[in-house]
């Protein structure tokens, strides 16, 4: 709760900053400030994002889990949202084919990382056939 | 802790670059004019990129991406 206000202060700011900035002679500054701005946001949310990742191994590891798993899952949230800041970036820019293409990479990655899981799950589903 | 004063630094750099780059091109001198825009753009990236290099560093360790 204390958290968000300064958070939530900076991204009002940077808007109104990128809306003025955008009228003078350098535009692609206007692309910057809020780059700026979203990557300190969540540099500031990321320590508290690691610690519900701690608990969430806490949690696999009570319940017997296999740790791989976990790891993938966070691989892929990872891979996802590194794209989606990436594109968000060129749909600002008004590159969306860039960013479409970002979009594109991100989800062949992340069918790569789901496929061992998606292989243990077929396995098991043999396993419980006669 | 990555303060909020890079928003501020970028906008007072784009109001210094346009009114050098206005006064500049009211001199008569158009490729010092465009050189400031070079200039601006040159300092803004070598701000955010570092930034934007421990955004990625930071989250290849929280989200164990290596």
């Amino acid at each position: 709760m204390q958290t968000i206000i300064p958070l939530a202060a900076l991204a009002i700011v940077a808007a109104i900053m990128a809306v003025f900035v955008k009228e003078g002679k350098m535009p692609v500054l206007a692309l910057m400030i809020p780059l700026a701005a979203g990557i300190i946001l969540f540099l500031r949310v990321l320590p508290q994002l690691g610690e519900i990742f701690v608990i969430f191994q806490q949690l696999t590891e009570k319940a017997g889990l296999n740790q791989f798993y976990l790891s993938t899952i966070l691989k892929i949230m990872a891979v996802t949202y590194i794209a989606e800041f990436c594109g968000q970036v060129c749909r600002d820019a008004n590159q969306n084919a860039l960013a479409t293409k970002v979009e594109f990479a991100a989800k062949v990655l992340v069918m790569a990382m789901a496929l061992p899981i998606m292989v243990a799950v077929l396995e098991s589903v043999l396993r419980l056939l006669p | 802790m990555i303060d909020a004063s890079l928003i501020f630094f970028l906008t007072g750099l784009a109001i210094a670059v346009t009114i050098v780059h206005t006064f500049l091109k009211q001199a008569g001198r158009d490729e010092y004019a465009y050189l400031t825009l070079v200039v601006g753009l040159a300092i803004a990236l070598i701000k955010v990129l570092p930034l934007l290099a421990e955004l990625f560093a930071q989250v290849q360790s929280v989200f164990k991406l290596y």
